[in-house]
């Protein structure tokens, strides 16, 4: 100012060096609230996520295992001698008391018809079921037990 | 008398029969063969059992060698050694060796107690002599579930019936239409060289009708035959046939099985040598794996798997939602502070304008108007 001189600009140049310093805060301020929202948004979705996750992943990887294990296994008659064995020793006793008075000693003895209940209740805990051809050659097999029995009586 | 299935004491074996242990066999009162006799264990060893996975597994196969429906006293011979990976946890168990392997349910009937998922190291199955075929040759019989080598030293020699025996062996394979056999048998009990005639007749057979040579095949005719000994010895004079179905690619070697009326009246231990002595189901019955999906197969269950899914799904979709809003919501507290960010580089100039103008001023060349300036 060619009255003033610098003396009337120096309180305008000290607001502006604090109103620079003010406009990095605040800069600063918003980069770090932009982080937080990241930060803050990515939380909101893994913390549910990964609780629900940890619960239901573990059950699908154990179902899949175990179903494909017995599928494995289930290709014969004979198989369904272990799924019935499994079952008894997996379920609950009053299941097994439903089906039969005494499944070991049936198991033992070979019964198809509680062999395959007891098969039947196993796979059930897999996700399977028995199939057709195998109920089918369990029935068959149960009658010629029936009639071997019969032979061996007579 | 030894239980059906029980692990029993062993001593020194020389039965009647004309068995004779192995040498360096002696008796053992353990189950595990963590605590078998170093004889054994060196026996075994000049044996080289190896397995072809690396693991030492050990499967004792012994025999009680008393004479049927005699006093039991519990002579028993080793009469299989076999080193493979048993594993009593079937889910952890190889697929392609399950051939023998001792399920954990089958250690159970046999009543050893294994922990699942650990490994069994030994297996003593011991089996009564009153389980077995009469006059079924055990090495037969042993070679079906494939429990590896017997000694020629304990090769069985059993008594024989003198009874003149004319018999009939028709096999019958229909390959085309179902590939079942039946075996049958009629006259008097035929006695092991039967037996074995059948075998190598049923393997010149099947070498001729193109069906190969195939371990199952053997094991089946053994089996069936085995079934009609039984059945026979049992007092039926019927005709005795035992039929089994032959698996075309035996694949995982667990082919061999039969289909009986004498099922049950083999007595022998639930295992595998039983357990497959029952009828085999087509080849399109066989269990597959890619079958199996990743939901079950009854509908119930699938339908709660499918719920549960789309409740995972959607749970997950609806978090991701509710994050974006959220990390939204957050960015707009940044909104106001940055409004100032298009004038901030403005207002340094703006203030400092005057400084870079009376700067100008100061030198000579450039013109700013002021007093210092010297008039145009």
């Amino acid at each position: 100012m060619p009255v003033a001189g610098d003396q009337l600009r120096r309180p305008f140049d000290s607001a502006a060096v604090t109103l620079g310093n003010l406009i990095t805060s605040a800069n600063e301020q918003v980069q770090s609230i932009e982080q937080l929202a990241l930060l803050v948004g990515w939380l909101v979705f893994l913390i549910p996520v990964t609780i629900v996750v940890a619960f239901w992943l573990p059950r699908r990887i154990r179902f899949y295992r175990q179903a494909r294990a017995s599928q494995v296994f289930l290709d014969e008659l004979a198989d369904l001698d272990l799924f019935a064995l499994r079952a008894m020793a997996v379920q609950p006793l009053y299941v097994l008391a439903q089906i039969s008075d005494d499944p070991v000693q049936a198991w033992r003895s070979g019964d198809r018809e509680v062999i395959n209940k007891l098969a039947e209740l196993e796979l059930k805990r897999d996700g399977l079921r028995l199939p057709d051809t195998l109920r089918v050659s369990a029935s068959e097999a149960s009658i010629q037990v029936t009639r071997s029995d019969e032979g061996m009586v007579r | 008398m030894m239980g059906r299935g029980e692990i029993s004491w062993s001593e020194q074996a020389s039965g009647s029969c004309g068995w004779k242990a192995p040498r360096g066999w002696r008796g053992s009162s353990s189950r595990w063969a963590g605590q078998q006799h170093p004889s054994e264990a060196r026996w075994l060893r000049t044996k080289r059992l190896v397995t072809r996975s690396g693991h030492l597994r050990l499967v004792r196969l012994r025999v009680d060698l008393d004479h049927f429906r005699e006093p039991d006293c519990r002579r028993l011979g080793l009469v299989a050694a076999h080193l493979r990976l048993v594993d009593s946890d079937p889910e952890y168990r190889a697929i392609l060796n399950d051939g023998n392997a001792v399920l954990s349910e089958q250690l159970t009937a046999l009543g050893i107690e294994a922990p699942l998922r650990q490994s069994v190291r030994a297996v003593e199955l011991g089996l009564h002599d009153a389980g077995l075929p009469a006059c079924l040759p055990l090495t037969g019989l042993l070679g079906q579930p494939g429990l590896g080598f017997v000694p020629s030293s304990l090769q069985v020699r059993r008594e024989r019936s003198t009874r003149t025996t004319t018999w009939r062996v028709a096999v019958e394979p229909s390959r085309d239409t179902d590939p079942t056999a039946t075996v049958g048998f009629s006259g008097p009990i035929p006695g092991d060289e039967r037996l074995e005639q059948l075998v190598h007749r049923w393997r010149r057979r099947s070498r001729r009708d193109g069906i190969g040579e195939r371990s199952f095949a053997l094991r089946a005719a053994a089996s069936a035959a085995a079934a009609c000994l039984e059945r026979r010895r049992c007092g039926s004079d019927a005709e005795a046939e035992g039929t089994f179905r032959i698996r075309p690619a035996p694949g995982r070697g667990r082919a061999a099985g039969i289909q009986s009326g004498s099922d049950r009246t083999l007595g022998m231990p639930v295992g595998r040598t039983q357990r497959h002595r029952v009828i085999l189901p087509l080849a399109s019955a066989m269990g597959s794996v890619a079958d199996m999906g990743i939901y079950a197969k009854r509908p119930a269950r699938m339908i709660g798997q499918l719920l549960g899914d789309g409740f995972v799904l959607l749970w997950t979709i609806g978090w991701a939602i509710v994050g974006i809003f959220v990390h939204r919501v957050i960015e707009v507290l940044a909104t106001p502070p940055g409004r100032q960010r298009g004038p901030q580089s403005d207002w340094p100039r703006t203030f400092d304008r005057p400084r870079r103008k009376r700067q100008r001023c100061q030198s000579p060349v450039t013109s700013c108007g002021g007093p210092s300036t010297p008039p145009r």
